[in-house]
């Protein structure tokens, strides 16, 4: 019945897009105008809702605020599932976390922003992605490779920026509201006032909750956890002749109660509960003087500090845990100015240099690291960029460390853009936080008193084609990345079912860690109104585990790692935007198992290459219907309609007799490489007020 | 079990009803209106605005020759009401020609008479 309903469902979405086609005509209106002629009409197009910086010499997508209407995109981890750009994954079977992944490393090597200030580090990274409400978002920026040394030497993946909604431009009032079928909804309101011609503030805020305890794969352990979420951030943005300024509060609670479900715990004699509660808050005052227009000369202060204090229980472990950061950065900004040779105005110099300190606090150690940088910038016309950069920075904890980086962006005609990047990027990595997943097992933990600094190289070519096709464009991009860790820590899943050892590089010989990515993707309007994406990604990550069959470390893939993933994304609005249909399908590759990971019996979703289990690939569809009306507009949408679930996801959690008491061992939640939760259903309405007009 | 059942049968009905109202015969007339564009910013602001009055089945903007041809249906709206409309974003239209739309099939005829 659930897969009849479902093709009855996408049926009546394929007729209604081939009706429209019939009654009001999909192609470009067709005109009969006996006495003018239109020469030059112009066709006005549909922005993309993704697009790729043609002038920048980073390689940066942008997904704007309607790509972030395509789906349900209840936060940022969300956000990209109709992206090829980030691959989104579910950290463990039993708390609900989401990790990302970058060019086929963990999201732990991409460094986050918002309003391009550094955040979400540290031990906010497990469930960070959950703390920025979709709602709030104006539009994202995923940076490729080595970045900027602007915002500092953590970048090694590349950067995701996050722009929350901004006072000036903002809707006075939108409120936007969201349910699912097993009843999780979420509720957001968000303001903008202009005050006065200097200044102008605007208010967020995003609560979530509820939920049914849902049990889809029969384990006794509910498949997300139920809890509640209170979001609230104000900004106050001011500006007066040469100066603008900013000032950004956020604060947030969370709670998430996972582990068995009430039914479970009837039969377990020490039921398994997952309790997480989070308290935190985040801001930053941001100062902007510009010293001379002409030049483009300014000075700008960042400053910008969060507290973070977790209480998170998972099953008789026990991690409480608390973050203070601080956060200063002093930049000054010029153009050269070359206007004595002839042709200066084809050359354009500008140099970016400044001062900055960050201090963590954690409860075991803390760590101070000022750094100073200078960033040069060469452009010949617009087909050319240089972007060149090195900065020096000295850690209480890991001494002096150097971080150069280039990124070059040649364009010789305009249908045809090459990039080129290289550069180092440093992380001071955490135990706990990076491995937050595996305190859901029973693993015993090993790791060195004091992790090794984590230092990789990151290099990378992308190749991009606009191509002319009537009176639109084909856009093909294709990109090979390379990161390889010079230094820093291993996690090994490998060595052991019943252990989780963390090696740092330095203290074995030969351990290694890389990655090559390669990625082709295609995108075009094809009819007015009617977007295509098809995205083919190909990861190779690899990382040296101890083999203990062989005694002795080996370099082989990395565990839970999907080789290759792949998007057809489609998008169809009517020409005045009344209606939108988007559906996306993604293919997601075959991935390694951790050594010593058993078949479970009877299932089909594995396979056997020699001693080496693999889980197989696994398809996922989403799809959403969006009405448009003047000033709202509701959505309905499925994910996972293929209904794809991984069989018992947490290992140990019940064997042929009923649930097992996890406190047995070889329990472990963290063997997760597929949705754990089946299809779902989700309905929401926007509403805003809009703008008023300036004049 | 039962009530998804429920939700998706009336989802389905839902978008069946849709499908049926898109078939529903209209009188297409096309407008062309001279109007004062600057920018894209008036261009978006006509989209939004004109789009959602009642009958209004197209728009196209052409910001070179400041002009909107807007697609409609004669049975819901008039040039009128229309142009009513554009007052009230403060973007005054005049008419510059107006005709009966063709479909595809008829404007293939034509041009075989031709």
């Amino acid at each position: 019945m659930r897969r009849v309903g479902l093709i009855a469902f996408i049926l009546c979405a394929v007729l209604f897009v081939r009706a429209q086609g019939t009654g009001i005509n999909l192609g470009d209106t067709i005109l009969f105008i006996p006495d003018v002629e239109l020469e030059d009409v112009q066709v006005t197009e549909r922005r993309a809702s993704v697009s790729r910086s043609r002038v920048s010499a980073l390689d940066v997508q942008t997904l704007n605020s309607a790509e972030l209407c395509k789906a349900a995109c209840c936060n940022l981890s969300g956000s990209f599932e109709t992206s090829a750009a980030v691959d989104v994954n579910y950290a463990d079977a039993a708390t609900g976390a989401k990790q990302i992944r970058l060019l086929g490393l963990s999201g732990t090597y991409v460094q986050m922003l918002t309003e391009n200030t550094p955040n979400i580090r540290g031990l906010a990274q497990s469930y960070g992605m959950d703390y920025i409400p979709g709602a709030w978002m104006d539009a994202i920026q995923v940076s490729k490779g080595t970045s900027s040394v602007k915002n500092g030497y953590e970048s090694v993946t590349g950067q995701i920026n996050v722009e929350y909604l901004k006072p000036q431009t903002a809707n006075p009032v939108a409120i936007n509201a969201m349910i699912d079928k097993d009843l999780m909804a979420e509720l957001n309101l968000t303001t903008a006032l202009k005050v006065n011609d200097i200044a102008s503030t605007g208010l967020l805020l995003h609560a979530n909750g509820g939920g049914l305890e849902m049990d889809h794969n029969h384990d006794g352990f509910m498949d997300m956890p139920r809890g509640w979420n209170v979001n609230a951030l104000n900004r106050w943005y001011i500006k007066k002749g040469h100066y603008g300024g900013q000032v950004l509060v956020r604060g947030l609670y969370d709670r998430r109660l996972g582990g068995h479900t009430s039914e479970a715990k009837k039969s377990v004699a020490n039921p398994y509960e997952i309790d997480l509660t989070t308290w935190r808050l985040d801001g930053f005052i941001k100062n902007g003087f510009i010293l001379d227009h002409e030049l483009n000369r300014s000075i700008g202060i960042i400053a910008a500090a969060s507290y973070h204090d977790q209480k998170n229980r998972y099953g008789p472990t026990q991690w409480n845990e608390a973050q203070t950061n601080a956060y200063l950065n002093a930049m000054f900004e010029t153009d050269i100015d070359d206007c004595e040779t002839d042709t200066a105005e084809q050359h354009g110099h500008r140099i970016s240099t400044g001062l900055s300190v960050n201090y963590d606090r954690f409860s075991e150690y803390d760590e101070v690291t000022p750094g100073a940088y200078l960033e040069y910038t060469y452009t010949y016309l617009d087909r050319l960029t240089l972007l060149a950069g090195v900065r020096a920075d000295w850690s209480s904890r890991y001494g002096v460390f150097v971080t150069p980086r280039v990124n070059i962006r040649y364009a010789p005609f305009e249908w045809w853009t090459l990039r080129a990047s290289a550069g180092l990027g440093y992380r001071s990595p955490h135990k706990i936080a990076d491995n937050a997943q595996y305190l859901a097992s029973s693993r015993v933990w090993k790791t060195p008193d004091k992790l090794s600094q984590e230092r990789a190289v990151n290099a990378g070519a992308t190749m991009t084609f606009y191509i002319p096709i009537g009176k639109r464009e084909l856009q093909i991009s294709g990109e090979y990345y390379h990161t390889r860790f010079l230094d820093g820590v291993i996690t090994d899943i490998d060595r052991s079912m019943a252990e989780l050892n963390i090696y740092n590089m330095r203290d074995y010989r030969g351990l290694q860690s890389y990655a090559h990515n390669w990625q082709i993707e295609a995108t075009m309007e094809i009819l007015r109104g009617w977007t295509m994406t098809a995205a083919f990604r190909y990861t190779d990550a690899r990382q040296s585990t101890f083999n203990s069959a062989k005694g002795d470390f080996e370099l082989r893939e990395k565990a839970l790692q999907n080789r290759f993933k792949g998007i057809i994304s489609t998008s169809y609005q009517t020409p005045l935007k009344k209606w939108q249909f988007d559906v996306t399908a993604q293919f997601n590759g075959p991935g390694r198992m951790p050594d010593g990971f058993v078949i479970p019996d009877g299932s089909n979703q594995y396979y056997r290459s020699g001693d080496v289990v693999y889980h197989k690939w696994y398809p996922q569809l989403m799809a959403q219907i969006t009405k448009y009306f003047k000033t709202a507009s509701i959505y309905l949408g499925a994910e996972n309609m293929t209904n794809f679930m991984q069989e018992s996801p947490i290992l140990g959690a019940r064997n042929e007799h009923g649930y097992v008491d996890p406190s047995q061992g070889g329990f472990d939640a963290a063997m997760v490489w597929a949705p754990i939760n089946g299809w779902k259903l989700y309905i929401g309405f926007r509403w805003s007020l809009d703008k008023p007009d300036e004049d | 079990m039962k009530t998804m059942k429920y939700i998706k049968l009336m989802l389905t009905a839902l978008l069946m009803t849709l499908s049926i109202n898109a078939f529903a015969k209209a009188d297409k007339q096309v407008v062309t209106f001279s109007v004062d564009l600057h920018c894209q910013g008036c261009i978006d602001k006509i989209m939004h605005e004109i789009a959602y009055e009642r009958g209004v089945k197209d728009i196209v903007c052409s910001l070179p020759e400041k002009t909107v041809v807007v697609t409609y249906d004669a049975n819901k709206t008039d040039i009128p009401t229309l142009q009513k409309a554009f007052d009230r974003i403060k973007k005054p239209a005049k008419v510059i020609s107006s005709a009966q739309q063709m479909t595809q099939k008829e404007d293939n005829n034509a041009e075989k008479v031709k």
